[in-house]
């Protein structure tokens, strides 16, 4: 009897210091975060529940020749089909209809406005 | 950019942005101040816009984060307890197997964040940042300035947090705090970032800086074995320039060159005690007002350093270039204002021949005298926007152009004399 407890226990052993063998190969660090908090201020426009059925502007902050636009007309290109397919009945207002540029402010703001968006993409520059 | 789409989103428009990375510090720097936590603003490698395929591959997450900008965004990394905005975790754990391997991960982690500087990381944990806390009387809670493009609290104890990551000791805390006061009671600037890279010289006074190891002697603004505590207190508080106030944005490089201080700093003690120092020698403490021996921190916001071993005074002077973002718009401010500080070793005050018998007045009389730039440079430099275009001067600027004196000699780049520091440290 003595022996056989013996050899079921050994295994039994064995097994518990593999497991805290493994335990202890895990090491564990934590550090607190550096980030001050921040008095709550104003809010964003409520998002959309969906673009479905929403028209949304396109405005391209700077023209074609512009080095910091880049190729920001291309991407409003590959973004508006992509939109399409995706939102069957979105409507966009093309970066060609809006001014390519980022001032002045209220005039930019003015004629955005003026096509009663209902969102607004803004891109590359200025 | 930042400003226009603000505009819209308080007309209740929703609006999401992608725009060149060397826009980001203008955007964000236009729509945080105003007191919004984030804006759904995607920021692309500049080079990735330059060309078609670049623009097709950035297509598709361009898209997927337009479709979640303006549908179901929400701040990334805040959330709102009461009246503030608070990071969403207090604390990142990382778990592998060695702590080399988790102290590797957190490393990168806080990169990615921005809270690095690129040199290793020292792990904030709990028990270091309460050691570094009992370094200062002040309760964890304090907050010692508010600052930064999103306003974020000073508060001491995330202060103590980055201390830890530089390596701080306790016994650093109080000119941490001290020269993080003077830093966030300043205006914080959009611009400075974007095409300049401003960083704070610190200027210690008194006997705390020799009592904790602030270098005063040789190799002041260099590596020194035996005074070491310059560096890691001056990258203690370049780290928290960057992630206190950042709201999870971080350091944002400058679009020009940089400044290699924005590593370590530019922490210096003055030599107060030394016996060739006679009168006129006044230590900076004494000179801004306070009594002999006072422990005084004060801090210079640095773009451009000289580091002449030898030369003259009007050759220093030369190096003085004003910038128009920052020349003073009205007559308190140009008064207030230092122009900069000239830092003399002890060594090249006791040479004969090269500063003689002159007091630290004099050779600031000197430098501002020297220091004028001609006025038809002026008007170029002052008269001209960012664009290129034309700009007109305001009245006090104006005046400044107007005055006989300035006019015949040059315009100085300070008020006076006594707007430049003279302090003394190193090469003994």
């Amino acid at each position: 009897m003595g022996l056989m407890a013996a050899l079921i226990l050994l295994p039994i052993l064995f097994s518990v210091g593999k497991r805290e063998a493994a335990a202890a190969s895990q090491y564990t660090l934590t550090v607190l975060n550096p980030q001050g908090p921040v008095k709550k201020g104003r809010e964003l426009a409520p998002r959309l529940t969906t673009l479905n059925g929403k028209k949304v502007a396109m405005w391209l902050s700077a023209t074609r020749d512009q080095v910091y636009a880049g190729k920001g007309a291309e991407l409003y290109d590959l973004l508006e089909r992509m939109l399409k397919e995706k939102f069957a009945d979105i409507q966009i207002v093309p970066y060609k209809d809006l001014p390519m540029k980022f001032g002045p402010e209220n005039e930019v703001v003015a004629a955005i406005e003026k096509t009663k968006p209902d969102a607004v993409i803004a891109a590359l520059g200025g | 950019m930042g400003s226009i789409a603000i505009a819209l989103e308080e007309k209740g428009i929703p609006t999401v942005t992608l725009y060149n990375e060397r826009h980001e510090k203008r955007f964000m720097g236009t729509i945080l101040p105003k007191g919004y936590i984030d804006y759904p603003a995607m920021n692309f490698e500049e080079y990735d816009t330059f060309t078609s395929e670049g623009i097709k591959a950035l297509a598709p997450e361009a898209f997927s984060f337009v479709v979640k900008g303006l549908t179901t965004w929400k701040p990334q990394h805040m959330k709102l307890a009461g009246d503030k905005w608070i990071p969403k975790e207090s604390e990142f754990s990382y778990t592998a197997a060695s702590y080399q391997e988790a102290q590797a991960r957190f490393n990168s982690d806080f990169l990615k964040m921005g809270w690095g500087d690129g040199l290793p990381l020292l792990p904030p944990t709990r028990s270091r940042v309460d050691a570094l806390l009992k370094g200062t009387p002040l309760s964890a809670t304090t907050v010692i300035g508010t600052w930064g493009p999103a306003n974020a609290d000073f508060t001491v104890e995330k202060i103590a947090i980055v201390a830890a990551m530089a390596g701080a000791e306790p016994e650093y805390m109080p000119v941490i705090l001290a020269a993080l006061k003077a830093i966030t009671s300043a205006r914080w600037d959009a611009y400075f970032p974007v095409m300049r890279a401003p960083v704070p010289l610190v200027l210690v006074n008194g006997p705390y800086a020799r009592k904790i190891g602030i270098n005063s002697s040789a190799n002041a603004f260099g590596p020194n074995p035996k005074y070491h505590a310059n560096g890691v207190i001056g990258r203690a508080i370049n780290l928290a320039m960057a992630s206190i106030s950042g709201n999870g944005r971080g350091i944002k490089p400058s679009n020009l060159a940089g400044n290699p201080a924005a590593y370590a700093g530019i922490v210096i003690a003055e030599a107060e005690d030394i016996a060739s120092l006679g009168t006129g020698w006044d230590p900076v403490s004494v000179q801004l007002g306070y009594p002999a021996g006072t422990n005084l921190v004060t801090v210079l916001g640095i773009e451009e350093m000289d580091m002449s071993v030898a030369g003259t005074i009007a050759n220093l002077a030369s190096c003085i270039s004003p910038h128009k973002e920052i020349w003073p718009r009205d007559r308190k401010t140009w008064d207030a204002q230092y122009a900069g500080a000239l830092v003399i070793t002890e060594m090249q005050r006791v040479t004969d021949g090269l500063m003689g018998s002159k007091t630290k007045a004099d050779i600031a009389k000197e430098l501002w005298e020297s220091a004028r730039i001609p006025m038809d440079k002026f008007k170029t430099l002052i008269l001209t926007n960012e664009f290129g275009g034309p700009a007109k001067p305001n009245e006090f600027i104006k005046s400044l152009m107007d005055d006989p004196v300035n006019a015949q000699k040059g315009m100085p780049v300070a008020a006076g004399p006594n707007r430049f520091l003279v302090v003394v440290t190193g090469g003994h």
